[in-house]
């Protein structure tokens, strides 16, 4: 996937991670890759359960060691395989080199200490500076992540401040130490629309001020795509698609994109009259099954697609990078049905929505 | 629907005229206080029988209370709420029954809003219990009827919510509000806490039973993309105010508050060169502390036509009213064109 020279700065391939639960195994990632090239956003879209946060936090090594395990597979940074690496190793990597945000925090923050303490300790955490200097750079951090009067807000607490304002401290806290990857996972999520967009601009304008790569995490394809520049969009575990953003809003190229593009509320354009949904229920990842995993709930499969999972192929019709994961879309002997499918205008078999439909009714 | 229920009907509410064209809810200066906040502050719309009123604002603007104060869960501090003719605000309880039944909720968790104790068919039957509505054996067939209703398998009924997914729970949630066959729900963020796949079946659902069951709606929501699909009228809020309130189509061919403008600017467009070329409208600052609104209009410190209009005083000085509502598109600004 090397689609330009610039260097590539993180390189996961073939990871798979499970979890021990009460339930029994949970597959949470399947042979995941992606990589991300100095400066560049990428998005991870899915669903919950999709494995996306998963994915994200192996890379940091911060899964519950008691019931997480990683099966196999590499994250390699600046040459190293942090799956590898020693708890040193992984101290000097976590917010100094690779700084995550989450959605959620009020979480994150320690209640009990203050906006200021709490940048100084970050800052302090891998870095020796003199007292005046850590707070001249937490007022330019909190400035920077347009924090009116910074000078002031040091000495408050995370309650104090609003949702939108939080979440800016905790961006604050990510990008004290000038970290070449941002790992941002949902973190508008929990956010008002109008508060969204401005917490978008500002990542945006800081990734290209600082030139700080970034891995978005998102259900929501609109914020993706004025963020990001790659896509991979996951479905239980599995990248089933990943393709330039642009490419992919111009040539979706495999059903469970095709319902997702379908079923994102439109406020212009050409926008249908009824959200067409994707029937059926979310995967449950307890269950292993074979064949394609989003096979149950897609109108558009064949025999094959519940015998045999499909690989992360190129996708044909479309540019270089364009990979997908779906029997009707590969060139292969029982395969290629969907070649010419225009997935505005056909939805599928109606009689295959319907027998979705009925499964679904029984539960999940 | 079934016998059971058009008896009860006749029996227990007093039931207006059928006339379609008739307001089904009148809301007029409609507020809540809690202390010193103004939650809801003087507000009014009406909402036609078949009709949905979306009802959009963020966080503090005041929406859910106004839903709940129109259901008189929340007891509205001022105004009147008249349902099918009959003013219900600050009515006794035992008065309120009847209406109560006819008038439901739905709410944004479906998992927190249904008993995790309870069997699927005793939560969609408990209302029906409760109001003592038809036999055991009438009962259940209703159960079963609802749960179809809702696209859920009749055999389902035996399992306990944590049992199904966020979206399936949200379905049990609503054929529980459906069961007393109201005229009027109040959908308070259906939809939000669900997946995105599964959010387009909910809202798909709730037009289809809308239809079908000829329902009054106002349909709570945080962004004014989903409410294009649900609803006949939209009505804009900002810190317990509405600043816009119109007809679907003339609202979103020419939104004219400030604040919906930005609104409808801060939703995401799933089209990458649509988010590259487009202008934004990014509002400043946070929305302000309903304990301690803004003077004048309350949106005149975050708001971009007024920056644009050199600060002009009245904003910060006289309070907007809202005006046109004669026109269908009526708007709380002292500066919006028409």
């Amino acid at each position: 996937m090397s689609e330009n020279s610039k260097p590539l700065l993180l390189d996961v391939s073939g990871l798979s991670i499970s979890f021990a639960t009460k339930q029994g195994v949970v597959w949470a990632v399947q042979n995941l890759s992606l990589c991300v090239q100095q400066g560049e956003t990428i998005a991870l879209v899915g669903e919950s359960g999709s494995g996306k946060s998963v994915a994200v936090r192996s890379i940091l090594r911060l899964l519950p060691k008691a019931t997480a395990r990683i099966d196999s597979g590499r994250v390699l940074f600046e040459g190293r395989d942090l799956l590898q690496a020693d708890e040193a190793t992984m101290r000097e990597v976590r917010g100094n080199k690779i700084a995550l945000a989450f959605q959620d925090p009020m979480a994150a923050l320690n209640p009990v200490l203050t906006v200021g303490e709490q940048i100084a300790e970050a800052i302090r955490a891998h870095e020796e500076l003199p007292k005046h200097e850590v707070r001249e750079r937490v007022v330019e951090l909190l400035t920077l992540v347009g924090i009116p009067g910074a000078e002031d807000r040091l000495t408050w607490y995370p309650h104090q401040f609003s949702g939108g304002m939080r979440q800016r401290v905790m961006i604050a806290i990510a990008i004290s130490c000038n970290p070449d990857v941002i790992l941002a996972d949902e973190v508008t999520t929990a956010l008002d629309v109008t508060i969204q967009a401005q917490i978008l601009e500002l990542l945006k304008d800081l990734a290209s001020k600082l030139s700080t790569a970034m891995v978005l995490i998102s259900h929501d394809l609109g914020v993706v795509a004025g963020m990001a520049q790659r896509v991979y969009v996951l479905y239980a575990g599995r990248v089933v698609e990943t393709a330039t953003t642009d490419d992919l809003f111009d040539h979706p190229s495999m059903p469970y994109t095709w319902g997702l593009l379908r079923s994102v509320p439109r406020l212009e354009g050409e926008a249908l009259d009824k959200l067409v949904p994707i029937e059926g229920v979310p995967p449950d990842a307890t269950k292993s099954a074979k064949g394609c995993r989003f096979q149950p709930r897609c109108a558009y499969r064949r025999d094959i697609c519940a015998e045999r999972e499909p690989d992360l192929l190129l996708a044909p019709d479309t540019n270089e990078g364009h990979l997908t994961r779906c029997w009707g879309r590969q060139e292969v002997t029982e395969g290629g049905w969907l070649l010419a499918t225009d997935w505005q205008s056909d939805l599928g078999d109606p009689g295959l929505v319907k027998q979705i439909r009925s499964s679904a009714a029984v539960g999940g | 629907m079934t016998q059971i229920h058009e008896a009860g009907h006749a029996a227990n509410a007093p039931s207006g005229a059928p006339d379609p064209g008739q307001s089904l809810l009148e809301v007029s200066n409609l507020s809540v206080r809690f202390a010193s906040v103004r939650a809801v502050d003087n507000v009014g719309f009406s909402v036609k029988r078949g009709e949905t009123l979306g009802l959009v604002g963020e966080s503090g603007s005041g929406k859910s209370t106004a839903g709940r104060a129109i259901l008189q869960i929340t007891p509205p501090t001022a105004g009147s709420v008249r349902f099918d003719g009959v003013e219900i605000a600050g009515m006794p309880e035992k008065q309120m029954r009847p209406y109560r039944r006819r008038m439901q909720m739905i709410f944004q968790d479906p998992r927190s809003s249904l008993d995790s104790k309870m069997r699927v068919s005793q939560i969609i039957g408990e209302p029906l219990e409760i109001h003592h509505i038809g036999t055991r054996a009438e009962r259940r067939e209703r159960v079963a009827e609802l749960l179809q209703l809702v696209g859920l398998n009749p055999t389902v009924g035996v399992r306990y919510p944590h049992q199904f997914s966020g979206g399936q729970a949200q379905r049990i949630a609503i054929a529980r509000a459906l069961a007393l066959d109201p005229d009027f729900l109040v959908a308070d963020e259906p939809i939000s806490a669900l997946d995105v796949s599964i959010q387009a079946q909910v809202v798909n659902l709730l037009l289809e039973i809308k239809q079908t069951m000829k329902l009054s709606m106002i349909f709570i929501a945080h962004d004014l993309a989903v409410v294009r699909y649900i609803s006949d009228k939209i009505a804009v809020m900002y810190l317990g105010k509405i600043v816009e309130l119109a007809d679907k189509t003339a609202f979103y061919a020419n939104p004219l508050h400030p604040y919906s403008q930005a609104l409808l600017s801060a939703v995401p467009v799933p089209d990458p060169k649509r988010e590259r070329t487009r202008s934004r409208v990014v509002l400043s600052g946070d929305m302000p502390n309903p304990d301690n609104p803004p003077s004048g209009c309350r949106f005149h410190t975050r708001c971009p036509l007024r920056t644009m209009k050199d600060n002009p005083a009245i904003c910060a000085e006289e309070e907007p009213l809202l005006t046109g509502e004669s026109s269908g598109h009526a708007v709380a600004c002292h500066f919006a064109e028409r």
